[in-house]
This record gives C-alpha cells, sequence and structure tokens, in this order.
C-alpha cells in the first residue's frame, strides 16, 4: 500500500509539473528522491523508472533520457543512503547529484538542453525545495504527523 | 543470510530496469514513439480530462453569461412589443375612425392639464375631437395645427363631461378638482352613487360620444348639509403618465357646430349598458 502509494504521489507530482511551465522546480525529482530514501532498491528503481517513463511522455519526442536516469537515480539514492544515515545534506547532495546525471544524459541521449537560465532557475529551485519536499513527503508517506 | 540474497536479487533486477532503459534509448526512434504513443494518452488522460472540464467550464460561464445578456434583451424587447402590442389592439371596437397619436408635449405647470400631440389637421384631427386611452377618455382637441394638436385633458380646470352612471342611469356633469380627480356638480342628494360604480361617457354633449369609460365613483360622503351630493371620482385614464392617446376623427359629413348625428352609434357594445335600467 505504502508502495502504492509512493507511485501514486509521483504520478501526480508528474500531472503538476506537466502543467506547470519549466521555471518550476524538479517536483518528479524531489519526489523520487524522497521515496528512494525509503523505499529499497528494486522500488526506487522501479519509481525512477515509472517516474522518468511518465516524464518522457511529455517530451515532444519519446527519448527515454528521463527514464533511464531517473531509475539510475532511484538506484543511486536507495544504494546511497545508508552511508550517509539520512544527514540533512544528504538530500541536498543527491539532488544535486540526480540534476546533473540528468542533465549530463539528456545533453548526451536527449533533444538537448533547455535554454540555460530555464535550466538555472529550475534547479536552483529544486535545491531549494529539497529540505522542505523531504520533510513533507516523508510525514505524509511514511511517518506520519505524529511528533517522533 | 537471507538479506544478502535478497538485496543481491534485488540489486540485479534494479540494474537489469537500468540496462532495458538504456537498451531503449537505442532503439529506432519511429518504433520508440509508435510505443510510446498509446502510453502517452493513457498517461496524460488526467491532465486532458482537467483541461477539457476547466474549458467547457469557462465556456458554460461565458454560454451563461451570454444567455443572461440575451435574456435581459429579450425581456426588454418584450416589454417593449408588449406595449406595443398593447396599445395597437387596444383600440376600443367602436365604429369610429381613430388615429393614434404619440404625446410630444405637455403643460409645464402640472404636466397634466394640457398635453400637444403629434397629429394635426393633416391627419384628420379638427378641434372638439375626443382624446381617448385604452383606460378611458383622456380629453378633447381645442387646436389644430398641420401636424401637432393642443388636447385640453379632462383634468383641466374648464373641462367639464357629461357623465353616466353605469349602474343607476344618473347623469351629471363632472368637472376636475384640485386633487387630480373629478367631481360631479349637481347631483341631487337622492341620487344613487355608491363608490365604485362606473362612470361613462353620457353623450349629451356635443364632444364624446355616448358610452365611453371614464372613471370609478371613490367616495361618496355624506354631508347632510348640504344641497348637493358630493361624489369624487378617480379617472380611469393617468393622465400624468399616458404616452400615446387615440383620437376619434370626427366624421368629414358631420361636424359637432353643425349636430350630434355622428355621436348616435357609439355606444360600445361590451359596454352592455342596458336599454332599461335594472328596477325600472
Amino acid at each position: 500500500m505504502r508502495t502504492f502509494g509512493a507511485f501514486l504521489l509521483l504520478y501526480l507530482l508528474f500531472l503538476v509539473q506537466a502543467s506547470v511551465n519549466p521555471w518550476w522546480p524538479d517536483l518528479v525529482l524531489l519526489g523520487l528522491i524522497v521515496v528512494s530514501l525509503h523505499e529499497n532498491r528494486i522500488t526506487s528503481t522501479l519509481a525512477g523508472a515509472f517516474a522518468g517513463l511518465c516524464l518522457d511522455m511529455t517530451s515532444p519526442a519519446f527519448a527515454g533520457t528521463h527514464l533511464l536516469t531517473l531509475a539510475a537515480t532511484g538506484y543511486g539514492v536507495a544504494l546511497l543512503r545508508s552511508h550517509f544515515y539520512r544527514a540533512r545534506w544528504a538530500t541536498l547532495l543527491f539532488v544535486a547529484m540526480a540534476l546533473a546525471l540528468r542533465w549530463i544524459a539528456v545533453a548526451a541521449f536527449g533533444a538537448g538542453l533547455p535554454v540555460l537560465p530555464v535550466l538555472l532557475v529550475s534547479s536552483a529551485l529544486t535545491l531549494a525545495l529539497a529540505p522542505l519536499t523531504e520533510l513533507g513527503l516523508t510525514r505524509l508517506l511514511y511517518h506520519g504527523w505524529q511528533p517522533a | 543470510m537471507l538479506r544478502p540474497i535478497v538485496t543481491a536479487w534485488q540489486d540485479r533486477a534494479a540494474w537489469l530496469v537500468i540496462l532495458l532503459g538504456l537498451v531503449l534509448l537505442f532503439f529506432p526512434h519511429r518504433l520508440r514513439i509508435a510505443a510510446a504513443q498509446p502510453l502517452q494518452v493513457a498517461l496524460l488522460a488526467p491532465l486532458r480530462l482537467g483541461t477539457a472540464v476547466s474549458q467547457s467550464l469557462r465556456e458554460a460561464r461565458a454560454e451563461n453569461e451570454r444567455l443572461s445578456m440575451l435574456a435581459v434583451r429579450l425581456a426588454v424587447e418584450n416589454a417593449r412589443l408588449e406595449s406595443a402590442s398593447q396599445a395597437a389592439g387596444a383600440e376600443p371596437p367602436v365604429g369610429l375612425a381613430l388615429i393614434r397619436a404619440p404625446v410630444i408635449g405637455r403643460d409645464l405647470t402640472t404636466f397634466e392639464h394640457w398635453l400637444t400631440i403629434s397629429r394635426g389637421s393633416l391627419h384628420g384631427v379638427r378641434p372638439g375631437a375626443p382624446v381617448i386611452t385604452p383606460d378611458g377618455v383622456c380629453g378633447k382637441v381645442v387646436a389644430c395645427g398641420p401636424h401637432q394638436s393642443l388636447v385640453q385633458t379632462l383634468l383641466a380646470p374648464e373641462s367639464r363631461i357629461a357623465v353616466l352612471n353605469l349602474r343607476s342611469r344618473v347623469p351629471a356633469l363632472a368637472r376636475p378638482d384640485r386633487a387630480g380627480r373629478l367631481f360631479l356638480d349637481y347631483v341631487p342628494k337622492e341620487s344613487d352613487f355608491k363608490p365604485g360604480d362606473t362612470l361613462v361617457t353620457a353623450g349629451i354633449g356635443t364632444v364624446f360620444p355616448k358610452g365611453l369609460r371614464l372613471g370609478e365613483v371613490v367616495a361618496v360622503p355624506d354631508r347632510p348639509e348640504a344641497l348637493f351630493k358630493p361624489v369624487t371620482i378617480r379617472p380611469f385614464a393617468d393622465v400624468s403618465r399616458i404616452e400615446q392617446v387615440f383620437v376619434i376623427l370626427i366624421p368629414e359629413a358631420a361636424s359637432p357646430d353643425s349636430g350630434t348625428g355622428w355621436l348616435d352609434n357609439t355606444a360600445r357594445p361590451e359596454v352592455s349598458i342596458p336599454d332599461q335600467p335594472a328596477g325600472q
């Protein structure tokens, strides 16, 4: 049920992101990182693949780069999270790494990067929103809203 | 012992997914697009649905606003047509020629004593012609120009109209009082007038045909010291609000000065004035 909730959350984030302009933070990536911080590796990888597939659907030509990078991100976060024992800055690091991986992959395999200002603003907003997103989504999906 | 096996299985499955993603990148572009199309439709269906609902809501609101405006416009148009229809269809079915005349002027002191209408001698209007409305008698024409006429209303101080009580058949002479009503002069004390009685023109003057509705008795106060019975009448026609009137055209063959023959057949059938009053 929790896994289904995670996939549903990613799908809803995808719907939100698909309906806003590209200046917005990468909500799907943030959601995936939060999910990967709590799910096992295969679930994280599948969640990443699902989110990437969704994002690939919104691109003018189905490329598959989002699928690849987000699946790798999900797996990587689920693999590396134990080394950081959920330190706060680890989330920022994961987001930064995921952003870098994603844009490198898009530049390498996809239809090219969006214009630089959009990329910078969106990445900065994604990084800025990461702690808040982790807090909110973790409580929403995994720990509940009761005090720990 | 079990945990490393599970982890190894998960790692292998995860790597398999990533590898599949990588392989997918090298699929022919046309094949990828063909495979993605139905999936794209399914995944984006909620967005399309939301957009469609939002669009239809916007359209419904716009349509609602347009129809509301249209309804208001039609209501105004309907009221205008009803008014015109009433005015056109309200011509009393008497055997006299009528001409409709819009009111284009009023006296500037009371607005009720004198009217100017936009029909004159070129339209067949002659001095002395009775002026009526769908509600009742309004007055008479006292002067004519080629295109305009001056109407003395029944509320003008100089106005006098011979009337008849439709119920008791008692004749009397109506003159205006200062309160915008009519007063009956010289009514014998024993005559039969009750509040609610309808008065029509008596046809005994030389102006108004017999049987035109004039007004309703509203008060018959009991004054033992008075010589005559004081009878107050509320005219049916609200002179202060009249916008158009009908002028009864006097036939060319007869004129008020030469005789009253043209007034003979003017009793309105629907007034149903009995030949003999009840009880006589």
